[in-house]
Formats: C-alpha cells, sequence, structure tokens
C-alpha cells in the first residue's frame, strides 16, 4: 500500500483526535459534559485494551493457545467485584482528592514522601517498557503495511531485514511527537490533578470505540470473507500440526499467575487508576461499568482464536503472527480493511500513550519532584508570587521525560521479543501494589514501613526473576548468571530460585515476587512502630463506609494564622483558585466573607485537601506543615475521638431512624382517628334518617287517631279511611323496624345463615313468579329469560329469594309509570351465575350508581312521585350479596333505565373452567 | 434493608465464582479437541460463562445502584456547576 495514503490516513485519525479532545473540553467548560456517561466512562476504561491486545492477542493465541484469554478474563473479574473493592478505593480517592496510585499508597500509609517515591519508580519502571511497546506495534505495523517488512516471526528480520531507521524517518517518532504534543495539550490545562481531563477522557473513549470495531471488522472478515463461517475454520483448522497445543490450558500455574495479575493489572497499572479511579466524575458510573466492561472484554478477545487459526492456516510459514490482523487482509488484497486494521492498531496505541504518559508526569511531578524541591528549600515557602507557571512547567517536562524514556527504550531494546511477553513483564511490576492496596483498604494494622519493606522485596525479586533473564537474554549481561548463577551459585539462578526448577518462568516470577511482598509487609507491619498519623490514615481509608462524606474529624488540633494558609494556596494554585476555594468553604460553613484570623483544625484540614488535589497527599502535608503549628495528639486519643465521631454518626442514625418511626406511627394515629371521626358522623347521619323515617308513619298514626278520639263529629266512612291508614302506617312502621334489625344484623356479621348449595335459576324462577302479582297490580310487562344455571352456588335460600325479590320489586317500582317493563335474565357463566334486572325507568345518574346502596339512600332523591319504601332494600342486598362472595352493581342500558347486575361465585370451580375465564 | 444486604452478599460471590470456574482444574474439564456443532468445546464454555457472568452483574448492579447516593458531586462538578449558574444568571440580566 502506498505510504502517503496511510500517512494521510493516520495524520487524519490523529488530527480527528484532537478535533475530538477539544469539543470534549469545550463542552466540560460550558458545563455539558460528554464524560458525565456511565458509557463514555466504560469506554475509556478500555485503554486497557493497547497494541499488545491489538496485535499481541491474535499472536498469543497463535502461539500459546487458549492461554491469551487470561489478560481478559482478570479485568473482567476485578470489575464484576466492584462493590468490594473498586467502590471503596473511588469513594476513598473522592473524599481524600487522589491524583494517582503513588498518591493513593502514600496518602494511606501516613502521607508518606518515600512511599510516593518508591510507587513512582516502579510505575515508571513498569511503565516505559510497554510504552516502548505501543511505539514499537505502531512502527512495525506501519512498515507491514507499507509492505517494508515481509513480517515474519524473530526479530532479526522485523526490524533489521530494513536497516533501523532514522529518528527522523521513523514513524513512532512522529506519532511519540503527536502525542506528547495531545498531552500537554489537553493533559495540562489546568494544575489540579483531581480536575477532570474531560477532552482526554471523551478522545480515549472514542479510540476505544474504533479499535474494538476494527478488530470485529477483521473477525468477520475471517470468518465470512476467507471461510464459510466459523464452523468451516474450525474444522479446517483441525488439520494444523499445533492444534493440539491450542484448545488446552496448559500449565495451570502460568495460568492462574496469568489471571492474578491480570486482575491486579486492572486496578494497578497507572493508566488504568487514572481512569478508573482518578477520572471518575461519578460513583455510580461503576455499577454500569461492572458489566460493560467485561462484555468490551469478551467483544475484544471473541476473534483472536479464530484469526489466529486462519492466519496458522493461510499464512506462509514463519509469518509473524503478532501481526496477522493486518496481513490476513493484505493477502485478500482487501486494503481498505487493513487501513482500518492499522487504524485500529494505532488508536489502541495512541490511547495507553496518552493515558500513561498523563498519570506518569502526574506522579513525577507530586511524588518525586515536588518532595525534592520541597526538601531542598528550593519552593521558599515563605516567599510570595505564584509558582502555577512553574508547577505546570515540571508536569510538562514530565509528560516529555515520559516520552523520552518510551522512545529511548523502544530505540535501544524494543526490538526483541515478542509483545506478550513485555506486557507481561510491565503487569508482574505493577503487580507488586497490590498487596499495600488490599491490605490497605481491609487491614488498619498494615503501615508505612511494613509497605514500604513489601513493595522493595517485590520489586527486588521481579528484577532479579524477570528484568535480569531478560537482560542476559539481549546480551547486556552474562547469560551466565541465568543458566550457572550468579558466581556459579545455582541456588541463587533467576529463573529457579531456591531450587524451584521446572516452573514457567512468569509463575515463578510471580511467586517468588509476590511472596517476598506479602510476606515482608505483614511481617514488618506487625512488628513496626506506627505513628498517629499512620493510624489517623488507615481508619479514614479502612473505614471510609462508617464515616459520611467529606466530614473528616479534626483529630489533628493545629492552628495557622489564616492570612498564611491563604497566601500558601495562592502560591501553589493561583489567585483565583484560591479565592474560590476560601469562598466555598466560607459558604459551606455558612461564614459571610468573614473568616476569623486564625484557622481553626477544620479549615487547615480543608486547606491540607485543597492543596492534595493538585499537589498530592504527601507534598501537602509538607507544605502546610510549615505554616500550621500544633502537637498531633498520641495515638489512643485519635483513636477515641474517632470512635466518638463514629458513636455519634451512630446515635444520630438511630435517633433519624426512631423519629422516622415515630412520624409513620402519628400519622397512622391520624388516620385512624379520622376514620373514627367519620364513623361517628355517619352513625349520627344514620341515626338522624332513621328518626325521621319512624317520625314519619308515627306522625300520621298519632294524628289520626288523635282526630278519632277528640271529634265525635267523624263520619263512618272517614273513620274507617282513617284506621285504615293507621293500620297501614304501623304495618310500614313494623317493616322499617324489622328492615333495620336486619341490617344491623347482617352488618354485625351475625344473623342465622343456612348456607347450602342450591340451584341459582330455580330461586330466580320462583321469585319470578312471587313477583308476578305486584307486576300485574302496577300493570308492568315481566318478561324473563331464565338459563340454567351449570353449577349450584352456595348460598341460604331464604336469602337470596330476598335479594331477587328485592330487585324485582325496585325495578317494577321505578319502571316507567305508564309503560313499563322489567326484564330478568340469568345464564351460567365460567366462574358462577349471573343475573340482570333491567327496568325502562328513568334511570340513575352515573355519580349516583354507587350511592344507591347506601341506607336510606333513594335515587333522585328529589323526584316529585317518590316511590314508597324504606330507603334500606338495596343495602340490606348488598350486604347479602357480599356475604355470599357475590357481587353487585349498576349499569345503564343504551336505551335507558336501569340494569342491576349480580354475580355469584358457584359453590366449586374447576381449573379448566377458570382457563376458559382468562380467555 | 435485608434485601440489599442479601444483594451485596452477591456481589462478593460472583468475581470468586468467576474465579473458580476459569481456572483448573474445572476449566481443564472443558479443554481438549472435542467440539460442539464444529465449534470448540472449550471456547463455547468459555465464552458461555464468561456471558452468563455479564448477565447476573448486569442484573446485581441495577439493585445495587440503590444504594448508591445519586450525585457525588466532585469539587470539579461543583465548579462547573457554579460557573453554569454564573452564566446563566449573565444571561438572564440584560
Amino acid at each position: 500500500m502506498s505510504t502517503p495514503l496511510i500517512l494521510a490516513a493516520a495524520l487524519a485519525y490523529l488530527f480527528l483526535l484532537f478535533l475530538i479532545a477539544y469539543y470534549g473540553d469545550r463542552r466540560a467548560t460550558q458545563g455539558r459534559s460528554l464524560i458525565r456517561n456511565p458509557y463514555v466512562y466504560t469506554l475509556s476504561i478500555a485503554v486497557y485494551c493497547t497494541s499488545w491486545t491489538f496485535y499481541g492477542a491474535v499472536g498469543s493465541a497463535a502461539r500459546g493457545g487458549l492461554e491469551f484469554a487470561t489478560i481478559y478474563l482478570g479485568p473482567t473479574l476485578v470489575f464484576l467485584g466492584w462493590w468490594a473493592v473498586l467502590r471503596k478505593i473511588v469513594r476513598i480517592s473522592k473524599m481524600h482528592r487522589i491524583t494517582s496510585i503513588a498518591d493513593f499508597v502514600s496518602s494511606r500509609y501516613g502521607k508518606s514522601t518515600r512511599l510516593g517515591v518508591l510507587v513512582t519508580l516502579i510505575a515508571v519502571a513498569g511503565t516505559v517498557p510497554y510504552f516502548a511497546l505501543q511505539l514499537k506495534a505502531v512502527a512495525t505495523s506501519f512498515n507491514v503495511l507499507t509492505g517494508d517488512v515481509l513480517a515474519s516471526e524473530g526479530g532479526d528480520t522485523l526490524a533489521s531485514a530494513t536497516a533501523v531507521p532514522s529518528i527522523w524517518g521513523d514513524t513512532a517518532f512522529w506519532v511519540a511527537v503527536g502525542m506528547a504534543l495531545f498531552v500537554i495539550l489537553f493533559g495540562t490545562r489546568n494544575i489540579d490533578a483531581d480536575e477532570h481531563h474531560e477532552g482526554v477522557v471523551a478522545a480515549i473513549a472514542f479510540e476505544s470505540f474504533v479499535k474494538l470495531s476494527a478488530l470485529l471488522a477483521v473477525g468477520l472478515f475471517v470468518g465470512f470473507g476467507l471461510y464459510g463461517g466459523f464452523g468451516e475454520l474450525f474444522r479446517n483448522a483441525e488439520s494444523l500440526p499445533r492444534i493440539d497445543t491450542i484448545y488446552t490450558v496448559g500449565d495451570g500455574g502460568r495460568w492462574i499467575a496469568l489471571m492474578l495479575l491480570a486482575m491486579a493489572a486492572a486496578i494497578c497499572l497507572p493508566r488504568q487508576f487514572q481512569i478508573v479511579v482518578v477520572e471518575n466524575v461519578d460513583e455510580r458510573h461503576l455499577a454500569t461499568a461492572s458489566w460493560l466492561f467485561p462484555l468490551y472484554m469478551l467483544a475484544i478477545s471473541l476473534f483472536a482464536l479464530p484469526i489466529a487459526l486462519a492466519g496458522l492456516q493461510l499464512l506462509p510459514q514463519g509469518t509473524d503472527p503478532d501481526f496477522f490482523v493486518l496481513t490476513l487482509p493484505m493477502m485478500e488484497g482487501w486494503n481498505g480493511l487493513a487501513l482500518f486494521a492499522f487504524i485500529g492498531g494505532l488508536s489502541s496505541a495512541t490511547s495507553m500513550v496518552i493515558v500513561a504518559a498523563i498519570a506518569l508526569s502526574t506522579m513525577l511531578c507530586n511524588d518525586l519532584v515536588m518532595p525534592a524541591l520541597l526538601r531542598l528549600g528550593w519552593l521558599r515557602l515563605q516567599a510570595r508570587g505564584e509558582v502555577t507557571g512553574l508547577l505546570l512547567a515540571i508536569r510538562r517536562i514530565s509528560i516529555i521525560i515520559v516520552f523520552a524514556l518510551g522512545f529511548g527504550y523502544y530505540r535501544l531494546i524494543g526490538e526483541s521479543g515478542a509483545l506478550a511477553a513485555i506486557g507481561l513483564v510491565s503487569f508482574a511490576a505493577v503487580a507488586q501494589f497490590m498487596p499495600v492496596i488490599l491490605g490497605g483498604l481491609f487491614w488498619k494494622g498494615g503501615n508505612r514501613q511494613g509497605a514500604q519493606a513489601g513493595l522493595f522485596g517485590g520489586f527486588l525479586l521481579w528484577g532479579y526473576t524477570l528484568m535480569v533473564p531478560s537482560l542476559a537474554q539481549s546480551g547486556w549481561l552474562d547469560p551466565g548468571i541465568v543458566t550457572h548463577g550468579p558466581y556459579g551459585i545455582a541456588l541463587l539462578k533467576p529463573e529457579a530460585l531456591f531450587g524451584v526448577t521446572g516452573w514457567d518462568p512468569l509463575a515463578h516470577a510471580f511467586f517468588w515476587s509476590m511472596f517476598a511482598n506479602v510476606a515482608l509487609y505483614v511481617a514488618v507491619s506487625l512488628y513496626a512502630r506506627e505513628d498517629t498519623l499512620e493510624r489517623l490514615q488507615a481508619t479514614l481509608f479502612v473505614d471510609v463506609f462508617r464515616h459520611p462524606e467529606g466530614e473528616q474529624p479534626g483529630v489533628w488540633k493545629r492552628s495557622a494564622a489564616v492570612q498564611d494558609l491563604y497566601e500558601l494556596v495562592q502560591r501553589f494554585l493561583g489567585r483565583e483558585r484560591a479565592y474560590a476555594a476560601f469562598r466555598d468553604y466560607a459558604r459551606s460553613r455558612g461564614l459571610v466573607q468573614h473568616m476569623p484570623t486564625r484557622a481553626d483544625a477544620d479549615l487547615i484540614a480543608f486547606v491540607e485537601r485543597v492543596l492534595a488535589g493538585s499537589l498530592g497527599a504527601a507534598s501537602a502535608r509538607v507544605i502546610v506543615g510549615s505554616v500550621a503549628k500544633g502537637e498531633m495528639p498520641r495515638i489512643g486519643e485519635v483513636m477515641q475521638i474517632l470512635e466518638e465521631t463514629h458513636q455519634a454518626i451512630v446515635y444520630g442514625q438511630r435517633l433519624e431512624e426512631k423519629s422516622r418511626q415515630l412520624e409513620a406511627t402519628a400519622a397512622e394515629l391520624r388516620r385512624a382517628n379520622e376514620r373514627l371521626q367519620e364513623l361517628d358522623k355517619l352513625k349520627d347521619d344514620f341515626l338522624t334518617t332513621v328518626s325521621h323515617e319512624l317520625r314519619t308513619p308515627l306522625t300520621s298514626i298519632r294524628s289520626f287517631s288523635e282526630i278519632l278520639t277528640d271529634s265525635d263529629q267523624v263520619p263512618r266512612e272517614k273513620q274507617d279511611q282513617y284506621l285504615s291508614i293507621i293500620a297501614s302506617e304501623s304495618q310500614r312502621l313494623t317493616r322499617l323496624i324489622d328492615e333495620i334489625l336486619d341490617l344491623a344484623r347482617l352488618e354485625q356479621g351475625s344473623g342465622d345463615w343456612r348456607m347450602s348449595e342450591l340451584d341459582p335459576a330455580m330461586v330466580l324462577n320462583d321469585a319470578v313468579a312471587t313477583a308476578g302479582g305486584l307486576t300485574r297490580e302496577r300493570n308492568v310487562r315481566l318478561e324473563s329469560e331464565v338459563k340454567p344455571a351449570n353449577r349450584p352456588v352456595l348460598a341460604d335460600p331464604d336469602r337470596l329469594m330476598q335479594v331477587y325479590v328485592n330487585l324485582l320489586s325496585n325495578a317494577v317500582k321505578y319502571s316507567d309509570p305508564q309503560n313499563g317493563w322489567v326484564r330478568v335474565e340469568g345464564w351460567a357463566t365460567p366462574t358462577g351465575y349471573h343475573v340482570a334486572v333491567t327496568d325502562n325507568g328513568a334511570g340513575i345518574a352515573e355519580d349516583e350508581r354507587e350511592r344507591v346502596f347506601d341506607k336510606f339512600a333513594r335515587a333522585a332523591e328529589g323526584m316529585a312521585d317518590r316511590p314508597q319504601g324504606s330507603g334500606l332494600g338495596l343495602a340490606i342486598t348488598r350486604q347479602i350479596v357480599d356475604h355470599m362472595g357475590g357481587e353487585i352493581w349498576i349499569e345503564a342500558p343504551k336505551a335507558g333505565g336501569t340494569s342491576f347486575h349480580l354475580r355469584l361465585p358457584a359453590a366449586e370451580i374447576h381449573l379448566e373452567d377458570l382457563r376458559k375465564a382468562g380467555e | 434493608m435485608a434485601r440489599l444486604e442479601r444483594t451485596s452478599e452477591r456481589a462478593f460471590v460472583l468475581p470468586i465464582a468467576g474465579f473458580v470456574l476459569f481456572v483448573p482444574p474445572i476449566l481443564t474439564v472443558f479443554d481438549g479437541p472435542q467440539t460442539v456443532f464444529g465449534v470448540p468445546l472449550v471456547l463455547l464454555y468459555l465464552f458461555g460463562v464468561w456471558l452468563l457472568l455479564i448477565a447476573a452483574a448486569q442484573r446485581l448492579g441495577r439493585r445495587l445502584l440503590t444504594a448508591i447516593p445519586r450525585r457525588r458531586e466532585t469539587a470539579a462538578g461543583a465548579a462547573a456547576a457554579a460557573r453554569r449558574e454564573a452564566r446563566q444568571g449573565q444571561r438572564g440580566s440584560p
């Protein structure tokens, strides 16, 4: 493929990155952040997949079979367990404004400068080879694509076939320069290291998207372009000579060591810590990343093995499997796809380079250069004048140093060794942080001296068991050290330490370095003395979920002049940020512009936190210590204060819980009281109505009997008429009282019920026959269509009769006075029996339909020709129906009038019927 | 509250279960040249379990989310919010 085309594509891609980062930063200043989104966060975490993944996973699959998957299973497990570890790290880092992994370790172990230096050095030692690897991958992939190299296996042909290019002609150099520019532009816009690099994160997320798409495209091309699907690919692969070694787990010890290394790397790689922890804007995003990032890992490793198998079958023997991703499309003449794959590889390399440079430069500046400057007294703390410019310069120079180191390493020894091997050496170095981080999160007893000893011992053994053999291999050291041991002492052979032979070199190195690390960390921690600050930090870290957010007890009784503190912050952070910080503090404490002249422990802790967010905890401690004076109390006292604070919080929470319960109870009582009052009012209403209803017949009885008693001149026929009125009114009175008693019994739930299984249709026919007299009397037409019931219902026969009769007489009463008719229907349903009684009366307004079932309620209260009745009939009916487990309601037929519906449940039901009813 | 406790216990167990399933000896039960529908059994096992774990994590994550306070404002977030406020204030006043 032509060089200018590839160069143009690469340049265009890098230019796009600059644009995205610029846009991301602009959105951030507008307050419309791009990265406040769990999906962008997850994609940015995929910076884990470097060119080591993009090219190397296929190479590793071709050489070692399944083994490549361990590198992606490890981070999967770490994110599946986010609730236990990652969440805690993120919470702590937000609270203490952690700026890097070195800052985290140093802050946990008493804000120790020395630990910060140690972690920074290990991180640099572990990252530089990895960094070089990315540059090498870019350069080699470029050469493969331009056809300069035949992409064959073995270092000798890979780079030496063409003479080592001059620096100016080396693609890697220009990529390094471009990326250094990118990081300086977007990674050091201001001095606050804990402020998010929004533009950078947005660009990284975009790169993750590009590399996944490219790899999936190549995978699909291999499966469906080169073969008729993956089944065919696997079938054809069975004839490969080494196929047996591909589908096996192989050395179990190496497998487990690789998994553990990958798990440690997912947290401890400086760039992972930077993206997952420091750049995290919202703890809740972790919940999404916990499954989406494993899914990304799965997707990116899905096609590694098929691509490797295809390359082994189709490409000539000796082709470098690390670049199958490029050479397979090229072989078929799919140059566009090959170019896309090259861009994917470029994106995976640049994303690693960018984030690693930011993370390392922060560490170099905060944990190496700043402490040195402070110790040497070059940053005259008493002087005034801002040094923010100096700080930014330090950070920018650190970036250039990181790039120079990486590029130098690549030029010196980057040409030997497969991609995967270099990556694993890096992993093993940063894995040394794992014990002190995990111990720091869960074990208060782990202290500074223990951490130092553990890190130092682990790092030393890492160097001895991994770096020495690799240096010996490339001829920098006497190979005799590896084969016979130093000075011929076989017990000290780097790859068979203390006679442990027959192990895979990586598993061997991992075991010994971790053994030394953990053993020293635990043992020294148990015996070393710790100071109060260490103990305090340990408690704050381990118990982070016990202390409410941001509330750090002001244990350290220090004081300082506010003036001094202000000038200090101004000196390191600039005028504007200093003012903003103090203003925020004053606001949060309810002070308006008035600060006390002496700062209390609280304000000093705040200033230290603000400085720590830019300079790291260790430097901030030294700087604040230069103006704040006061003794740190003894350990016992500190612990007591912490415990008291914790107790107070627990009591507070309990009190809150109690008061919530009390409120709930009070609300319940209030509701109960309201209900009682309502019932009381109902009772009063009932009594009023009852007395009113009783009064009407009583009044007429009394007045007619008085007339009869007082006057003798009443004619005979009048007397008879009056007596009959008295008799009928007495009957009405009796009926009314009977009904009231009846209803009272029903409502109390007593009353004698003689429940039996009976045929509802038969009872309905009886009721219709009984009602015949009434309809004839009123001249109402009665139609009935009663179909037989399938199953008996459980009811009291007299009560059921009462219900039917009530409904019928009611319908007759309310039907049209001139041309009335009543229609009775009954039919069986799958779950029982349904009765409908319809009249052609005036109908009931919709909002009255429920009310007619109330006591003494009659429809259309103001009706002139109000029919006679106690007003209790329907209330009684509903009580009876409820008791029998049925339902009664009113519908309005379209033609007018009223339709009462009654549903009676069958005494027993078959499942089959229920199913039918459901349909 | 009790439900959350159980959920978080599951969240602790999930990665451990994953680790056990992904290392020998359980893994070695499935390796070797056997194929199912033409695809090597060990690949089906590896990616199948992987996918199941992801599904489980997704369900757990949704439940655990309720236990995390909604917005954890960082200093940067607060600063951005303040800037936004200030700008809106400017826009609001003529």
